[in-house]
């Protein structure tokens, strides 16, 4: 059980729920409104935040964050079911890979023998939170700017 | 429809499958098993090369649906392209009876009904050849059909096309609903007058930046307040419930970067596209 710090849900999962929507509305060329946006981000970091609070194994969070993420992009951004699947698990499985190339290594200088020794701290957890979210900005900035991936041709 | 429903299942079972293993790999490290680096670092490069080859099998499944589209496409444009190509063949075969109707009009002394016979030939086989050359073969098959509409209302409907529209960007469908609303209102505007004055003309030309579609009818002319307001959603001459047709090509002719005048007498529609020029 994960119980995320009140300074992290706004610091960290709020401007990483940012950039996964714009990312799963970029691989399908739709720019979302700004209240859209909030309203998803908003929505998806606090559902994100309870459900770390249950008795969950570490996985079972991230299999919810797809039905939710899924279910913003199909109800909020108003993309068809299907497209909002794709967007849901290409946005997650593109965050896993980041994680996987930098948690081992920032556990490493760091220190710490595993990842999740730094929850307890919520500055140590933002620290690390900050490479991730400079990646997945730089890949969303680069596919809206480039209009790169699928171009809509699901 | 289907086919694109498929692609979206197997992206989808493919990135839930890169999910799944990038979850076990984040579940391995926070095991017992983390302290065994080996083991961990393997774990991270498989779940990793697992995600860059899905991503590649993405990029492949999205590039066969698009040759898959082009190829549908291609076909749609290659059944129009048979469909004229028939009515071309039916008027060759047919030429020789209208030929001899001709001589035995001329050979009774009829040389006036000869002559509309003739002029109506002249119309039919000249619109169809300028008709070949368009680089749009739906459009051909659809102005081929319009002909044909025009011909049964016995209306006399001039096609002059001087250009293949090769570089014009908008799409077919939206040609033909511009089109479509244009020569349909023309046919109703006209079928009020005798046979002998039912006159439409479409000119499809290019100028060295745009392109210029010209649609003028023989009808009665334009009221200039209706003229004012013609483009707006519910204005009609045609009566309540009507007008939705020049509203929607405003707006088609818009969304493709055109612009759309009308003059009031005679009716006549111009637009204007800008042409694009193809690379390479």
């Amino acid at each position: 059980m994960d119980k995320m710090p009140l300074i992290n849900l706004a610091l960290q999962s709020f401007p990483e729920s940012i950039l996964l929507l714009l990312f799963g509305s970029g691989l399908f060329k739709r720019c979302p409104s700004i209240y859209r946006l909030l309203i998803g981000a908003a929505l998806s970091s606090i559902i994100s935040y309870f459900i770390r609070r249950l008795p969950f194994p570490y996985g079972v969070h991230a299999l919810i964050g797809v039905a939710v993420l899924t279910l913003i992009f199909w109800l909020i951004f108003n993309l068809d079911f299907n497209q909002s699947l794709v967007a849901s698990l290409a946005t997650l499985a593109t965050l896993g890979a980041i994680e996987i190339i930098l948690l081992p290594v920032e556990s490493h200088l760091l220190g710490l023998n595993r990842f999740s020794e730094a929850w307890p701290d919520p500055k140590l957890r933002l620290l690390m939170a900050v490479p991730e979210l400079i990646i997945l900005s730089l890949i969303t900035y680069s596919l809206y700017r480039a209009n790169r991936c699928f171009k809509g041709d699901l | 429809m289907a086919t694109a429903n498929h692609s979206y299942w197997l992206i989808a079972a493919l990135l839930g499958q890169s999910f799944l293993i990038n979850i076990a790999v984040q579940n391995l490290q926070l095991s017992q098993y983390a302290f065994y680096k080996p083991i961990v670092i393997g774990a991270n490069l498989v779940s990793l090369s697992f995600y860059l080859m899905i991503l590649l099998l993405i990029k492949k499944i999205l590039e066969l649906r698009r040759q898959q589209q082009l190829l549908e496409q291609k076909e749609t444009e290659l059944d129009s392209v048979q469909s004229l190509l028939r009515t071309v063949r039916a008027q060759r075969h047919d030429i020789i009876n209208h030929l001899d109707t001709v001589y035995a009009l001329l050979s009774l002394g009829k040389e006036v009904l000869a002559r509309e016979y003739a002029s109506h030939l002249v119309q039919i086989a000249g619109n169809t050849s300028h008709l070949i050359w368009l680089e749009q073969p739906v459009i051909a098959a659809f102005l081929q059909n319009k002909l044909n509409q025009a011909i049964a209302k016995e209306i006399t409907m001039y096609i002059d096309v001087s250009t293949d529209l090769k570089d014009l960007a908008v799409k077919p469908y939206a040609l033909v609903t511009i089109l479509g609303n244009l020569l349909e209102n023309a046919m109703e505007a006209v079928e009020t007058l005798p046979p002998g004055q039912r006159q439409i003309e479409l000119e499809i030309s290019r100028a060295n930046l745009y392109y210029l579609f010209t649609v003028s009818n023989s009808g009665p002319p334009l009221d200039s307040a209706i003229k004012d307001v013609i483009f707006q959603p519910g204005v009609s001459t045609k009566g309540p419930d009507r007008g939705l047709g020049l509203a929607t090509v405003k707006e088609v002719v818009e969304n493709h970067g055109g612009t759309i005048e009308v003059e009031a007498d005679p009716v006549t529609f111009r637009i204007k596209f800008p042409a694009t020029i193809q690379q390479g």
